[in-house]
């Protein structure tokens, strides 16, 4: 057997060498930084069930009042499904700031109260108002808030899905970026 | 005329064999190059990834490369292409496929290989570690994760997942409406308004037993597959091994899971490696493509529901 010229080498192993990098790379991601297996060209997919899909996100409002649940506003979706699949303390922390900051108003008495399993924490109390919005609706007076990412775990007996903390984090509105 | 008489039925099959021949004969001929780089431009067409930037490019390169043969032996064509990949890669990487990544690694290899003085052995060398190395990182990750190598994750996959539960439907007998139900629950739990730690999900016991046939099974076909793809002899039955283990795994896998992008990638890196003197294996990399499509579009969705 003889070795393989400089071009040879070159043409037989660059793809191979660069795929090996990839996945060393999303390896160490993984490992040190919550990344799913699945995303990220390690070739971890089909071998557990934390995958992006199996995150996700809680935001809680904390006003004088009570705790309330909220959802992201939509136009951060590309940025929380980003923060899915690789949750780093810096990505939750600046979105809980962004959320600090942001105006919420009181949502039209229609909304509906979607809240499931804790009926003493109203959902759907308070909206996202963008900057180029102005409402007349009661502004709430937001302390902090707080983002947590989840997982969902399968247990197999019985048949059931628990979910675990990944990554909290509760800014103020006046808290230094 | 009697169009189902024997003489006519006769003369029909004789026709079509000797057109199956002719086109066996063709496809064994062929330089390993001028099957490949058409197969990959088909996948690239339908596969392209969802952002429209790259997928304008992907899809008009294709088609550069079907209607302008010299293209496809120019190395810069192929890179291009692998840029393309990459880039959709880049952008997206908290959503791209992992077959995405070995589409780009393939564009450069076939790239690389074009401008090798041997762009047949490029290609050999090229499908063969590429798909070793795959299975190699795929069934490191297995190993490593306890909710694998208990059967929990297939489990997780039957009762949820869209692209595995027909699995659970064909042999387990779970009906679609369980799996919605279980859908319903992931959503309670997910829901930005929720306050639940764990949900309940429902499904047949045997999913248990059957999660455990099926780690045993991907288990060692892929370990099959790694030992005879990163052997590094040029035995007979060195390639037998390999062209036995890919073809299994792409012929049972698929046929449960919808994951059709991956069977192309893989299918195209197999027929790049076999060896000149076993052109007639092409064949039966084709005709393992053609049941993956047929996996697809429709056989085993009618068998589920007709099971069901």
């Amino acid at each position: 057997m003889t070795w393989p010229s400089r071009q040879q080498a070159i043409a037989w192993f660059l793809a191979p060498v660069l795929l090996l990098t990839v996945a060393g790379v999303h390896s160490y991601l993984v490992e040190a930084k919550n990344q799913t297996p699945w995303e990220g060209g390690g070739f971890g997919m089909f071998s557990t069930m934390d995958k992006r899909q199996a995150r996700f996100v809680r935001c809680t409002l904390i006003t004088p009042e009570r705790a309330v649940p909220v959802p992201t506003p939509s136009h951060l979706d590309p940025y929380v499904e980003r923060m899915r699949a690789r949750p780093t303390e810096l990505r939750v922390r600046r979105l809980a700031q962004f959320l600090a900051r942001a105006d919420w108003v009181r949502a039209e008495a229609s909304a509906v109260d979607t809240t499931i399993g804790a009926p003493d924490r109203p959902a759907g109390l308070y909206r996202y108002q963008p900057p180029y919005e102005t409402a007349d609706r009661p502004v709430a007076t937001v302390e902090t808030v707080r983002v947590e990412v989840w997982r969902a775990r399968f247990r197999s007996e019985p048949y059931q899905l628990a979910a675990e903390p990944l990554v909290r984090a509760t800014r103020a509105p006046d808290d230094p970026s | 005329m009697d169009l189902f008489s024997d003489s006519s039925m006769g003369a029909a099959w004789a026709r079509l064999r000797s057109d199956g021949r002719a086109v066996g004969q063709w496809v064994e001929q062929r330089e390993a190059i001028e099957l490949v780089a058409p197969l990959t431009l088909i996948l690239l067409l339908l596969y392209p990834g969802v952002l429209p930037e790259t997928r304008a490019g992907l899809q008009l390169g294709a088609v550069a490369g079907f209607l302008y043969r010299p293209l496809r032996r120019v190395p810069a064509y192929w890179w291009a292409l692998a840029a393309l990949m990459g880039l959709y890669c880049v952008l997206t990487w908290h959503d791209a496929d992992n077959h995405k990544y070995l589409i780009t690694y393939w564009c450069v290899a076939v790239g690389l290989a074009c401008r090798a003085d041997d762009t047949e052995q490029a290609l050999r060398v090229n499908g063969r570690l590429l798909v070793g190395l795959c299975f190699l990182l795929a069934v490191g990750w297995k190993l490593r994760t306890p909710d694998f190598l208990t059967g929990e994750y297939y489990q997780h996959a039957m009762l949820t997942d869209d692209r595995i539960t027909r699995a659970a439907q064909l042999l387990a007998g779970m009906d679609a409406s369980t799996f919605n139900a279980n859908q319903m629950a992931i959503s309670n739990l997910k829901a930005y308004s929720s306050a639940l730690d764990r949900v309940a999900l429902d499904g047949p016991a045997v999913v248990r037993r059957l999660s455990i046939g099926m780690v045993a099974w991907t288990l060692a076909i892929e370990s099959a597959i790694i030992g005879s793809f990163l052997w590094p002899g040029r035995s007979r039955w060195a390639a037998l091994g390999r062209d036995l283990s890919l073809l299994t795994f792409a012929a049972t896998t698929y046929a449960l899971a919808n994951v059709g992008g991956f069977a192309w990638i893989l299918l195209i890196m197999g027929v790049a490696q076999v060896r000149p003197e076993r052109a007639r294996w092409r064949l039966a990399y084709l005709a393992v493509l053609g049941l993956v499509i047929l996996y697809q579009i429709g056989p085993m969705a009618l068998l589920v529901s007709w099971v069901g």
